[in-house]
Order: C-alpha cells, then structure tokens, then sequence
C-alpha cells in the first residue's frame, strides 16, 4: 500500500475512534465534527451542479430543509428512525425530479434567481403550513441526545458523497454534465440528452443534503424555518464550496473545512461583528480566487501527492 | 433513389426578417454537395434548421423518408447527422480527448461497445491529426487545431451526413489544400457531405452539386461548372464576394 | 365583498408598489447593463435610509430634502462600488463570474447589514423619521398623505429616469449596452464606464427608495436582503430591461400583497415569491417580455 493510502485510511481511522475517546468535553467536540460534517456534505453536493454541470443553484438548501422537515414529521409519526430516514430521502429526491424540467429551462442568472427565490417560497409555505410543520414555531421531535450515531452516519455520508462525486467525474453522465457546462447547445448537438442530464444530476445533488436534514432534525431534536432555510445556512455552503475549489473534486471538502474550522477557531469568539467578518472572507475569495484554495500551487501539489483528490469532477 | 437529405418548402424568419423562404433542396447519398451565397443569405440557418436548432416556421426536413424537422438537435445526431459551427465552438474547457469522448458516447445511433471506445478516439484524433496532445485542455488549442477538433467531434459520431459550415474559411492556401483533402477522405469513407463556403477554389474543387441561396431563398442549383455561367448567381453573388474564390 | 374595501386595498397595494417599483427599476437598470444579480441592492436602500434617520435625527432638517442630498450621494457609492468589486470579474468565464459576483455582492450585503446592527445595536431595531402629515378621508376611503406625496415623488423620479433614458446622450448608450453588449462596444460605447454609471444611478435610485421607506415606513439592518429579493421578483414580474414591465411589476406586487395580506395576512409576504417562481417557470422572459 502506498504512503498517501495509509495517510488517508489513518485519517478516516481517527475520525472513527474519536468518539471513544473519553473528555469531559466529548458531545461538545462531537457536535463541532457533526456540523463541520453538514458543511462538507452541503458544499460537496451543491458542487455536483454547479462545478460538474456550471448551473448555480441557490436553492441547495432546499433539499436539505426538506429533508430535515419531512424527517422530523414522518419520524414524529411513529416511523422508525430508517424507515423515516429512507423516505424523507425519497421525497427530497421526487421535489428534485419534478423541480428539475421547469427550472432548468432557465439559464444563468435567471436560473440561480428562480432557485434563489425557491428557498423563500419554501420557507414561506413551511410558516403557512402550520398544521403539518408547526409553522414559525417550530417542529419537535423527542428529545434525546444522539450524538454517537449521528457523528457516525454524518461520517459515513461525507464517505459517500465524496466517493460518489469521484464516481460521476468519471461516469458517462458526469462527461455529459461536464459538456453541458462548457456549452449546453453544442452538448446536444452531439448528442447529449440534456434535460435527462440535467435532471439526474440534480436528483444525486439531492440525495445527501436529503439525508444530512433528515440527521439534523434528529440531532438536534427541534427544527424552525429560519435555521433550515435561512440565507447563512443557504449560502455558506456555496461560499464553502467556491472558496475551496469549485469543479475539484475535493475542493468543496477544503473550502468547507477550511471556513468552518475558521469560524469556530477565530471570530465566534468575537462579540461583534461576526456576520462581517463571515461576509469580508466572502467578498474576498469571490474577488481574488475564482479557482479557490484547492488549485493554489502548495495545496495542488499537495492533492496530487496524495492522488485522485486533485482531480476535476 | 431517394435522398439522404431533402427539404420542402423550408422557411424560417426572424421577426421581420426572412432567413430562409421556400426553400427546396436534395442532397444525393454519398455527394458534397455546396452551399453558398453572400453574406446573410440564410446559410448558417439552413445548418441550424436541418441539425435542429431551430425550428422552421414552415416546411419540413427529411432525413430519408423521415420528417426529422422539430426533433431535438440530440435525436438527429443520433441519426446520423453531425455538424461543425462557423465560429468553432469547442468545449474549451475539456481536453481535446474528452472533447471527442462526449460525441462518441452521445452522439452514435449504436453505442460502441466499451472495450473498443478508446481505440475509436485514437483512431478519430489521429484522422484529425490531434494525436500529439488529447489532455490538453481546448482552449489551449490554436485555430487550426480547434478547426480539426470540429471534424474530429462530427466523425466521432459516426455520422452518414456531415454538414460543415465554413471550415476552409480563414486556413492559408495549403492549410486549405489540406482541409480539402481530408474532406474527400471522409466522403471516400461514404459519407456524404454538404459543405458552406465562400471560398470558391474549395467549392468548385470539392463539390458535384451546388445550391446558391440569396435572401434566403433558394436561386439556382446544379452542377458547379453551370452555377458558374448562371447569369443570375452572377449578379446576386460572384459581383460582390466571388473575388475572393 | 365591500366594494370599499376592496378599492381601499387596491390603493393601498399600489401605493406600496411605487416604492417598490422606484428601487426595482434601479436593480433592473444594474443587471441589464452588467448581467450582475447584485445581491447587495437592497443594502443600499436600508444604509440610506439610516444615513436620513441619522441627519434627520441630528439636524432636524427635513427629511424629504435630506433624500434629495443622500440619494446622489450614493451614486458615487454604486459607482465606487461597480468599480472596486465588479469590474475585477469581468474577465472570467461566464459562470464563474455569475458565481463571483454572487457572492461579491452577498459578502458585501452581509457587511452592511452587520455594521447597520452595529451601530444601531440591534438588526431588527427599526428606525423611522416622525413626521405626520393628516389622511385625507374621501368617503369612506382613506389616503394617507405621506404615502401619496411618497407616490408622487416615485412617479416624478422613475419620468425623470425615463427621460434621461429616452433623450439624453449618456441614456442611450445605457440603452444600448442592456440590448447588444457586443454591439455598443463596436460602435465605440465605452461599457466599462456605462457600467459604472448604471450602478451609480441604480444605486442612487436604490437610496432615494431608503430615504422614503424611512419616511413613511421605517428601515431595520436585517431588510436588506429580503427587500433585494423582493425587487428581483419584481424586474423578473415586469421582463428584464422593460422600465414599464418593472414599474407594473412593482405596482402588481404590491397590489397582491395587499389584497391577499389582507385576507390571509401569513400568505401576504408569500406573493411576491410565489410570483418571482410562477412567472419564471411559466414566463421566463416575464410577464410583458417578447
Ligand atoms: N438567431 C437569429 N436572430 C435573428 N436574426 C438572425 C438569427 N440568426 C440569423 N439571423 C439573420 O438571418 C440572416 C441569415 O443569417 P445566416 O447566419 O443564416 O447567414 P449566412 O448565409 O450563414 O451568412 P454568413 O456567410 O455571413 O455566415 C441574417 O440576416 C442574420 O442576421
Ligand atoms: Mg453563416
């Protein structure tokens, strides 16, 4: 086995055994993993349309906020915790599906505006619906704490989603999404079914934000419109994922763990002005790297030492 | 015999404008036939209607006996139809091999089965003379590269009906030798040609049949040493771009 | 249903959308000229809006005089604005620079939303200027002064901005820009400038929107972004690049929120997006685009 394997195997090794070990402060160091998890997963998932296929989707978080709702009232209708999970990802991906053929009829702007304006719908239809979600109060579901099982299964979705974006860079579909980003009519023209194209990517980006809001209701036991659909959590992980590198293969992974790791460690512990700081880095990395922290010379080098994570998707 | 490609009656305008009116043509199997015409006449859009891009207002495309006019430009490719664009338009940023990948894998009536799917693209980029760099991304490509890229990508899908717009255009007179003879390599290989030019040596050189558009609307035909003497085409083309030729 | 009522709705929906209308042409004059989705457009109307509350607050002068100072003001900042964050992009592929510029102008709306609840030491406090002018009662309707002098200054500025489109030199390479980019620069327009100028006076109408909203409304650090959203629905109501589209699109929205606000108040707020989506997937060239 090569060095750069057993790097990562130990990697994941340790991830593992974290939560065996014994701290005073354990659930709270659990929790930091399990949402630095939620970003990875939201940035990783948003770049499979926007990196692979060049649509920007702003409504990303809409599947997340879906699933998370969905979890939380099939599971407070007495479905197990699999059985509630499984179909709170089906429904997630069906709203993927049937929103697919009329959005991406738009282009460019007008497509990131519909998605854009889709995630205040939602969120205004989930305050409306009061009797299924528990409008702007909130929903509930049994208090417990769950952190060993739901650092585990965020574990495992990071696997997954970073494996199956490694999967579709090198699919058919991934090359057919790659060409509708390049020019979307010459893709048809030779061929390339794009609506169906488009379609499926869309509904493998819904999968995993699907899932991880059906873990986070369950986390943390009570979900409000503002924390699912709010625009700090509907924008972060697209910031995550250009800062990091979009259209790399791990660059979202890099640029979730990179902005996270530096709001915990630096300016929450600011009293003010931390919404500033947050939109300074924004501003930044949207100005000065449009290639974003993975395709730096060092961290480049880096990635290629290690193999395949230097790849584009 | 019936055509491989015919058109009745196609028209296409653009709010006020008539691009294309009435127009009737038929291009033989295994022919190059031409289209020319001054600027504006209505060529490009011809290409656009018959490889789907457009729909016409009126009129239909056959491909054989088949109307193919108001399928979507993936379904005629996969028919056999496969097209080049008068600006080049690679996918700039995928590799030269992956350019050709996307119409090799999409673009075929019969899918090619895996195993053989990298010969394929070996043997289309070594037709194309591409062969020195497949990684390199398309944008790192120079004119005439891109210029071979567009027939690399059409022959990748195995078409029985090319439809080149302009690519002689804009090569020096050797590069256009060159340009030439590949295409009658590819027509040697059975498959039939309908090419736009403006540059005259290349139109009379290549083609056995000629269509001369104007103002959208079809003004002569037939064989190039006829269209030459053809009063009318002189008047509405050769006097203002038949220097060039 | 009451007729009067109804009548009553309707004008109050239509005074709404005026305001509307005013900061929607400003953003759709951005984007029709750039291509930019400026995310940060609504920022510009709470941050003048506060400068007003803030001189008013100071000086006591009045307040609609102090609009007719900030507004121009803040057609250096849109102007500084296009210049420092958006022309750097302008050189990068098409989608990357949509996604910069994204998050461009979302970095700088998240900025001044912080500072506005900085200094005013809460991001909902709502600052509004006292002043009281008498309703005017008409039958049983009733008008509200304020709000129709508001009405009335809208009106003057979006004819005023119609004029400068229609008969002045600088407004038809405005126009020429939002129609053919390619174009107007071939024809020797200077579009970087052009540029800059459609985010200074987009901006600058953005602010005199502020300055009202304060007037007859009040101003939070936490509207910025809602409001943006808000005017993207209404440019994409009205069709991108048509002024008459968007000012309708205003008045439609504010007439749909009245009247649904005012039998299911929770759905009021709903219209607008629900619009922004139906229309986009039904119209995507909106609802007078061709
Ligand atoms: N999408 C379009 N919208 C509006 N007008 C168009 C469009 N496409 C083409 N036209 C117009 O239709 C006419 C025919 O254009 P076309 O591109 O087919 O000409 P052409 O014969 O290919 O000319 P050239 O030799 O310059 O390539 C022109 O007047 C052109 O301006
Ligand atoms: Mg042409």
């Amino acid at each position: 086995m090569k060095t750069r394997h057993v790097l990562l195997l130990s990697l994941l090794a340790a991830l593992l055994l974290l939560p065996l070990v014994e701290a005073e402060a354990r659930i709270y160091i659990l929790q930091i993993f399990i949402f630095l998890f939620l970003n990875i997963v939201l940035a990783q998932s948003y770049d499979i349309v926007d990196g692979a296929m060049g649509y920007l989707n702003l409504g990303h978080i809409c599947f997340f906020a879906l699933g998370a709702y969905s979890f939380g009232i099939l599971y407070n209708a007495g479905l197990a915790f699999p059985l509630a999970l499984g179909l709170a990802v089906a429904v997630v991906v069906g709203f993927a599906g049937a929103i697919s053929y009329p959005f991406f009829r738009l282009r460019g702007a007008y497509f990131a505006l519909a998605t854009f304006g889709l995630v205040k719908l939602m969120e205004h239809i989930t305050i409306n619906l009061g009797w299924l979600t528990g409008g702007s109060n909130g929903l509930k579901i049994d208090p417990a704490d769950r952190s060993m099982p739901v650092y585990y299964i965020s574990l495992a979705v990071v696997v997954a989603v970073i494996l199956l974006s490694w999967r579709v860079s090198r699919s058919r579909l991934g090359l057919a999404m790659n060409a509708i980003r390049e020019d979307e009519e010459v893709a048809r023209d030779f061929g390339v079914p794009a609506s169906r194209v488009k379609a499926q990517a869309l509904m493998i980006s819904a999968v995993f934000p699907g899932m991880i809001g059906a873990v986070y209701t369950w986390n943390v036991n009570f979900i409000d419109p503002n924390q699912v659909y709010g625009l700090k959590i509907a924008l972060t992980p697209i910031a995550m994922a250009l800062l990091g590198g979009s259209g790399l293969l791990v660059g979202p992974v890099i640029g979730a763990v990179f902005l996270y790791l530096a709001e915990e460690l630096l300016w929450t512990h600011l009293a003010h002005l931390q919404g500033a700081i947050m939109g300074l880095v924004i501003v930044l990395v949207g100005l000065f790297m449009p290639g974003g922290l993975a395709r730096l010379k060092g961290v480049a080098g880096l990635l290629g030492w290690v193999g395949w994570l230097e790849e584009e998707r | 015999m019936v055509p491989i490609l015919s058109a009745q009656n196609v028209s296409k305008h653009f709010r006020g404008l008539e691009a294309l009116s009435g127009v009737d043509f038929q291009v033989a199997e295994g022919s190059i036939t031409s289209v020319i015409g001054p600027n504006g006449a209505g060529k490009t859009t011809l290409f656009n209607v018959i490889a789907g891009n457009q729909a016409p207002n009126g009129g239909q495309i056959r491909f054989r006996e088949r109307v193919i006019s108001g399928l979507a430009p993936n379904s005629i490719c996969r028919l056999g139809i496969a097209r080049t664009y008068q600006n080049v338009r690679p996918f700039l940023g995928l590799s030269v091999w992956n350019n050709v990948k996307v119409a090799l894998l999409f673009g075929r009536r019969e899918p090619l089965p895996s195993a053989r799917e990298d010969a394929e693209i070996e043997s289309v980029l070594e037709f194309a003379q591409l062969t020195a760099h497949p990684a390199r991304k398309a944008e790192t490509l120079t004119p005439l590269e891109r210029k071979r890229l567009e027939i690399a990508r059409a022959l990748a899908t195995d078409p029985e009906v090319m439809l080149l717009d302009e690519i002689v255009a804009g090569l020096s007179p050797a590069e256009a030798l060159q340009m030439m003879e590949t295409i009658r390599v590819l027509n040697g290989r059975g498959i039939t040609i309908l090419l736009i030019e403006h540059v005259m040596k290349a139109v009379m050189g290549l083609s056995s049949h000629i269509i001369v558009l104007h103002h959208g609307v079809k003004i002569a035909e037939g064989a190039p040493k006829d269209i030459a003497r053809d009063q009318e085409v002189i008047r509405a083309y050769l006097g203002d771009a038949g220097e060039e030729g | 249903m009451d007729t009067t009522i109804l009548v009553q709705l309707v004008i109050n929906g239509i005074l709404l959308g005026g305001v509307y209308a005013l900061a929607a042409i400003g953003l759709s004059l951005i984007f029709g000229v750039s291509g930019v989705l400026n995310l940060a457009h609504g920022e510009f109307l709470m941050l003048s809006g506060f400068l007003v509350f803030v001189l008013h607050d100071t000086f006591q002068w009045d307040p609609f005089l102090l609009v007719a100072l900030v507004a121009p003001l803040f057609f250096l900042v849109g102007y500084a604005f296009e210049k420092a964050l958006i022309r750097p992009l302008a050189a990068r592929k098409e989608h990357v620079r949509l996604a910069s510029a994204v998050l461009v102008t979302l970095g700088a709306a998240l900025i001044a939303e912080d500072f506005a609840a900085f200094f005013s030491q809460d991001v909902q406090f709502e600052k509004s200027v006292d002043l009281f002018l008498p309703t005017l009662v008409i039958g049983e309707l009733y008008l509200p002064s304020l709000k129709l002098v508001v009405f009335f200054l809208v009106m003057l500025l979006i004819l005023a901005l119609f004029l400068f489109l229609k008969f002045t030199f600088l407004g038809l390479a405005v126009q020429a820009v939002t129609q053919n980019r390619q174009g107007a620069m071939l024809n020797g327009i200077n579009t970087t400038r052009i540029n800059a100028i459609a985010f200074g006076i987009g901006t600058m109408l953005a602010a005199a929107a502020g300055g009202f909203e304060v007037i007859h409304s009040y101003v939070a650090p936490n509207i910025g972004l809602p409001l943006t959203m808000k005017y993207l629905c209404v440019i994409v109501m009205g069709g991108l690049g048509s002024f008459v589209g968007v000012a309708l699109g205003g008045i439609i929205i504010g007439l749909g929120e009245s009247i649904v606000g005012f039998f299911h108040p929770a759905w009021g707020q709903t219209v607008a997006y629900l619009l922004l989506v139906g229309v986009l997937l039904i119209r995507p060239k909106g609802l007078l685009g061709t």
